[in-house]
């Protein structure tokens, strides 16, 4: 559900107001930028799938409904953006090494780089949708019902899928 | 090795570097000059929507015969005084022409003006006619017309589709099935539904039917005319209906890429059947033809002829 401010800013978005919907990019342009790349792994892409997202969430605007988690409705969106992407450019981006060298860490000891970096490359391998999933419920902290919601798939499936994604990290990873 | 739960709630794939600080600046940039709005609901989904969460509305009293610069076009019989009226038409270069449209008491959906809050306000509208359409101006405003009673019939049956929509075995879970449909078959436990596709969606330009057979009925079923309840028993073969049913599965999604005839309509059960008066098919004939023959459009200043569609103002 929605709190009171965003339910505001979308009510003033739908009447045209360009300054509220500014608002709402601002809330949710980095966490839409993070979980795209975690789909695309590239930075100049996962850019543009996040600014294309919004503009279509703008213009879609009126099919949304408030019963949904506006969130919800957004990654909604911009995962079926990347997964699309990745559908029509059919390649895979390289993880070369220095990128998985420069993966940004909040905690950038030198351990915990090569572990983020060996992590980078397990993810890197995964399906672009058990990455979605990854991302989803690891980095965006979104309940199994709420990706199902974004996916568009029964909640077992979800469940399925997060759990042969996790097996397949823990062989790569191991 | 730190298990794998927590190796993935420590650390993130995360980008090179953060999005630029002029990120949301661009994203409203795209959005144009300001004066860009949310698009309007499908028309499918528009007028679901319409009879489920509008409030209910009596239109007001009426006059059926209007003269404007010379012609005369008798309004269809309406419901309670919503007309629509010739207002003027302009030829614009290549054959095209704009035909203008006043509306008294029409709740109308503006598609340059979605959020307007009083919906009823007299408003004049402007239709682009191709050269090569063969509508005539008195169709034109005949569709207007429809489109307007549509709306105010949508309007009238909303207190009872409210009710509806609000039982706790229905709540959030109510879809709209296509707005006209044509029963080709009904018993008392199925029922059979003829659909044009192509109806209110811009982008299904070319028409396709499609049949469904719902074969879930729910047992306290609403059957609506004109904002008055009659019998499941009293729908014929023939009849034209508009569908409300109790979703699962995709059905329920909140997606605009589903679209109802991907539904597999045996998880659905049937719980509102509005049967639709004969003005609603001028309104269907307007759906119809929007787009493909004319195009609804607004006074401008950034083109050549004076107006612009809503993609030109988009676009803007």
């Amino acid at each position: 559900m929605q709190n009171t401010d965003e339910a505001e800013l979308i009510a003033q978005s739908l009447d045209g107001d360009h300054e509220a919907y500014a608002g709402l990019v601002d809330r949710y342009k980095n966490a839409l930028y993070h979980h795209c790349f975690a789909i695309v792994r590239r930075e100049e892409v996962a850019e543009d799938l996040a600014q294309e997202t919004f503009i279509t969430a703008f213009y879609k605007l009126r099919l949304y409904k408030p019963d949904y988690k506006f969130s919800t409705w957004l990654f909604k969106i911009s995962t079926n953006k990347a997964l699309n992407y990745l559908k029509k450019t059919a390649r895979e981006v390289a993880a070369d090494d220095e990128l998985i060298a420069r993966i940004a860490s909040e905690y950038p000891g030198p351990l915990q780089q090569a572990e983020d970096a060996e992590l980078h490359a397990a993810v890197r391998k995964l399906q672009p949708k058990y990455r979605a999933v990854i991302s989803l419920y690891y980095w965006q902290g979104m309940s199994y019902e709420d990706i199902a919601k974004v996916l568009g798939a029964p909640h077992g499936s979800v469940k399925g899928w997060m759990s042969r994604a996790k097996s397949q990290l823990k062989k790569e990873l191991s | 090795m730190k298990d794998i739960e927590e190796r993935l709630g420590a650390g993130s794939v995360k980008p090179r570097w953060p999005l630029g600080d002029n990120f949301t600046s661009k994203v409203i940039e795209r959005l144009g000059d300001g004066q860009t709005r949310p698009k309007p609901r499908p028309k499918w989904k528009e007028y679901i929507n319409m009879k489920i969460h509008k409030p209910a509305f009596v239109g007001i009293a009426t006059l059926a015969v209007v003269v404007l610069g010379g012609s005369a076009y008798a309004a269809v019989g309406g419901l309670d005084g919503v007309r629509a009226l010739f207002g003027g038409e302009k030829h614009i270069s290549g054959g095209d022409r704009i035909v203008k449209v006043e509306t008294q008491n029409c709740p109308h959906i503006d598609a340059f003006n979605i959020t307007k809050k009083d919906r009823t306000a007299n408003e004049a509208y402007y239709y682009k006619i191709k050269a090569s359409s063969k509508l005539t101006n008195e169709q034109v405003v005949h569709m207007v017309q429809g489109s307007c009673e549509a709306d105010n019939e949508g309007l009238l049956n909303s207190a009872v589709a409210q009710k509806v929509a609000s039982l706790p075995e229905n709540k959030n879970k109510l879809v709209g099935g296509y707005v006209d449909s044509v029963i080709t078959a009904i018993t008392a436990n199925s029922i059979s539904l003829k659909s044009d596709t192509a109806i209110g969606d811009k982008n299904g330009l070319s028409t396709r039917e499609v049949t469904q057979t719902y074969t879930h009925i729910d047992p306290h079923v609403v059957v609506l005319y004109k904002g008055t309840e009659q019998k499941y028993s009293s729908l014929k073969v023939g009849d034209h209906v508009s569908i409300s049913y109790r979703a699962t599965g995709a059905a329920l999604q909140n997606s605009e890429t589903i679209a109802p005839d991907t539904i597999d309509v045996n998880g659905q059960t049937i719980v509102l059947i509005t049967r639709l008066s004969p003005q609603m098919h001028e309104y269907f004939d307007y759906t119809k033809y929007n787009y493909k023959e004319f195009q609804q459009v607004t006074p401008c200043a950034t083109t050549t002829i004076g107006y612009c569609t809503l993609d030109e103002l988009n676009k803007k």
